[in-house]
């Protein structure tokens, strides 16, 4: 492994090839970004992040600064209670406020560069806007076409009936 | 909370990968879980392969020390695997209280993952969530006993009942529930609640629909909820609703089994109940059963084998066969002494070809094939509630079971998809070979029980694959006290192992002790396959579906139960009620 570095900031490019400049401590939350200076040391050069286009990129960094301080996860959280709850900070709430398509753009970017609270946000913020609804609100949420047949609605709905009436 | 926009003309979330999928289901309750599954076909695929992958959770409340159900259980997990089990270690001491047990969301969910594959009594679906809280609805009446824990689970037959007279008929009252409006309990339960000390076992049915399940039980100081059985199809009625619960002795995991209908709907002679079901199936280890079925009292009995892991709309494709052996009658006219119903039992399988040495894999699929050899033997049995049940198998000078093993062969080939898809499974009956085992237990010293010393015994079997384990129960009325008894219904299991070690006694074939097969399934050399290309063993020389061999989906098989049931009563007219016999003649309504 190389040297650690005191480089302050990093570039990093999106696939757009924007390069945008970040403070390396903000970059860093990015576990990927962060083994990847690990690595290599100094990095004068912009990282590509060839799977994120700029605007995501730009909101995904947003994401980051406004985190920079929080503390980092353990490793191998493996609460139930985290689990469950679905509950999301308030500033992440707004973050997320976004249209599906960016929502689901900021998970795929936070699952590329492993920035895993971004990632359980995201993934929380999904399970809100299914939760409580029925498989037609969901089809209508996602544009989702209802590929079964009558039959098999038929037979799901009779598997899950005991659940249906709460 | 979210005002995120829909989704113009664009399925986004599609465009996840599976395991962001997993990820968001991570954080959504089962309720919703369960709602999802239907939104598409992806969508259940997904939700169902979450279900099914999830970890196992740690069963986090267990019992004090209870010695009867230790010896099960450890009767059990020796008979399954050489798995190491660590009792005092997963048994945590409690003191806590009732509500402890899960009103706070630490409910036991118990599931096993989808690759792993060792003998199991249990029945082998898709899995789906079963979460089992158990909330405190009152306390309990006597304060200074406040020990509640949950004991291991196992499955139960429904009508399991154990009770002791000498508890006192008047006891503090016990609450419990199933939050059925929180958790995915099934409707239909049975659940065994134990009394400290006491052994007091009560079996409480719920068959309240759709509402949360409480049931006041009387007569308990201390209980524990040793058992969350099932429901039984044949009792719950018609409605497809129905699901069941069992629990994997050796996992601890709680499956769900798919919903199904009542077999009568399906075949109208079926025997819709039967004492004997433990007998009646015999577990693959990848799922597909083999299993009897009944048409009815004075028809003999029928083998057929399915595959549970198959989804419904799969189940076309298995090739389902039926076995019936001629001359049924005549031989229990002769040794089993029977007549009011035949009753297949399983006795043990071996794999003559292993699934790992005939799996194969195609640019699209993985092929398992494995050649399993089934033992059964048949017996005649004397009906339900009857004291002289195996009448003549308990007499000394005969042996306990009949000395008959019949075996069956059978190619399992199991098609699997690279891609996520449907499983398949097809059956091939093989040339069955009549040989005669003599079962004999007086040879192996197998102990017997006598009318004489007991006033009541028996003696069970239970067939989980490739293990024989034995177990008898005796009760004995003690001189001048009526109805008090000793060691009631004590099971004492045997493991028997031995009896498969010592190997049974074979008899080579004959014709005169053997019992021919009809032309239908007579043995022909030519149309078998022999051994060597059973690895060379292709789709087009499988035998094709007939209609009347169609795969019945709701014919599944029912768990193994360790008890005999006594006394238990259930209204069937009135599906709201409990019933709990506490003793000898006295049951209280519950609900």
């Amino acid at each position: 492994m190389a040297t650690p570095s005191t480089q302050a900031t990093v570039k990093l490019q999106s696939n757009d090839n924007v390069v945008i400049e970040v403070e390396r401590a903000i970059a860093e939350r990015s576990v990927l970004i962060k083994n990847m200076l690990e690595d290599c040391g100094e990095v004068t050069d912009a990282i590509p992040i060839s799977n994120v286009n700029e605007s995501i990129l730009r909101k995904v960094i947003e994401w980051c600064e406004h985190h920079k301080n929080d503390p980092v996860a353990a490793e191998n959280e493996n609460d139930d209670s985290r689990k469950k709850t679905t509950d999301i900070d308030e500033w992440d709430q707004k973050f997320m406020n976004v249209d599906q398509e960016m929502l689901f753009e900021i998970i795929l970017a936070a699952n590329f560069l492993d920035i895993k609270p971004l990632l359980d946000t995201g993934c929380k913020t999904v399970a809100n806007m299914i939760k409580g609804k029925s498989p037609e609100e969901i089809r209508k949420l996602f544009n989702i076409q209802n590929d079964f047949t009558p039959e098999e609605e038929e037979q799901i709905r009779r598997e899950n009936e005991w659940a249906e009436d709460r | 909370m979210s005002t995120i926009s829909t989704s113009l003309g664009k399925n986004t979330m599609s465009t996840l990968p599976a395991e962001l999928w997993f990820s968001t289901f991570s954080h959504l309750p089962d309720i919703d879980l369960i709602s999802s599954s239907g939104v598409s076909k992806l969508w259940n695929i997904r939700i169902r392969t979450f279900c099914t992958s999830k970890k196992q959770l740690e069963l986090r409340h267990l019992t004090t020390h209870d010695g009867l159900l230790d010896e099960w259980r450890l009767f059990c997990e020796e008979a399954y695997l050489s798995r190491p089990f660590d009792l005092s270690k997963d048994r945590i001491e409690t003191t806590g209280e009732w509500a402890s047990l899960g009103c706070d969301g630490s409910g036991t969910i118990f599931r096993k993952s989808q690759d792993e594959f060792h003998n199991t009594i249990v029945i082998e679906l898709l899995g789906n969530l079963t979460t089992l809280k158990f909330t405190r609805q009152s306390k309990w009446a006597k304060g200074d006993e406040t020990t509640i824990d949950l004991l291991h689970l196992f499955t139960t037959q429904f009508y399991s009942l154990r009770f002791c007279k000498e508890c006192s008929p008047c006891g503090d009252r016990i609450w419990f529930s199933f939050d059925k409006k929180n958790t995915l309990a099934q409707r239909d339960m049975t659940v065994v609640l134990r009394a400290k000390r006491a052994r007091r076992y009560a079996t409480v049915v719920s068959k309240a629909k759709r509402t949360t399940t409480t049931a006041v039980v009387d007569n308990i100081e201390i209980c524990q909820l040793c058992s969350i059985g099932r429901s039984d199809p044949a009792s719950a009625g018609r409605t497809s609703g129905h699901q069941l619960f069992a629990l994997d002795l050796v996992t601890r995991e709680i499956r769900l089994f798919k919903p199904q209908c009542d077999p009568s709907e399906l075949e109208p002679n079926y025997q819709t109940w039967n004492w004997s079901r433990r007998h009646t199936r015999m577990p693959f280890d990848n799922g597909q059963y083999l299993m009897q079925t009944t048409p009815s009292w004075d028809e003999e009995p029928r083998i057929t084998i399915f595959d549970t892991s198959l989804e419904k709309g799969q189940q076309t494709k298995l090739q389902a066969d039926i076995f019936i052996p001629d001359g049924f009658n005549a031989w229990l006219d002769e040794y089993g002494k029977g007549g009011d119903s035949l009753e297949v039992e399983f006795v043990r399988q071996t794999h003559l070809l292993s699934q790992q040495s005939s799996t194969f894999t195609s640019t699209m699929q993985k092929q398992q094939m494995e050649l399993v050899r089934c033992y059964f033997s048949i017996r005649g049995y004397y009906g339900a509630g009857k004291e002289e049940w195996y009448k003549g198998r308990h007499d000394d000078k005969e042996d306990l079971y009949p000395s008959i093993v019949f075996i069956l062969d059978i190619v399992l080939t199991t098609s699997t998809m690279e891609t996520p898809g449907p499983t398949t499974a097809e059956f091939t009956l093989l040339s069955t070979s009549m040989e005669t085992y003599w079962w004999n237990y007086q040879q192996y010293n197998i102990p017997t029980a006598t009318r004489g010393e007991y006033d009541s015994f028996g003696r069970g079997s239970l067939f989980p694959s490739r293990r024989v384990l034995l177990y008898d129960y005796r009760l004995r009325e003690i001189d001048g006290y009526e109805d008090q008894y000793e060691d009631y219904r004590k099971p004492r299991y045997k493991y028997c192992r031995k009896i498969l070690q010592f190997g049974i006694t074979e008899r080579s074939w004959d014709e005169e002790s053997s019992i021919s097969l009809d032309d239908d399934n007579a043995w022909d050399e030519e149309s078998s396959v022999s051994l060597d290309e059973y690895n060379f063993w292709d789709e087009e020389s499988n035998i094709s579906l007939d209609d009347d061999k169609v795969w019945f989906t709701d014919w599944q098989p029912r768990d193994l139960e360790v008890d005999r049931y006594w006394g238990a009563e259930m209204d069937h007219d009135s599906m709201q009620a409990f019933y709990v016999q506490m003793g000898w003649g006295e049951s209280c309504r519950i609900w």
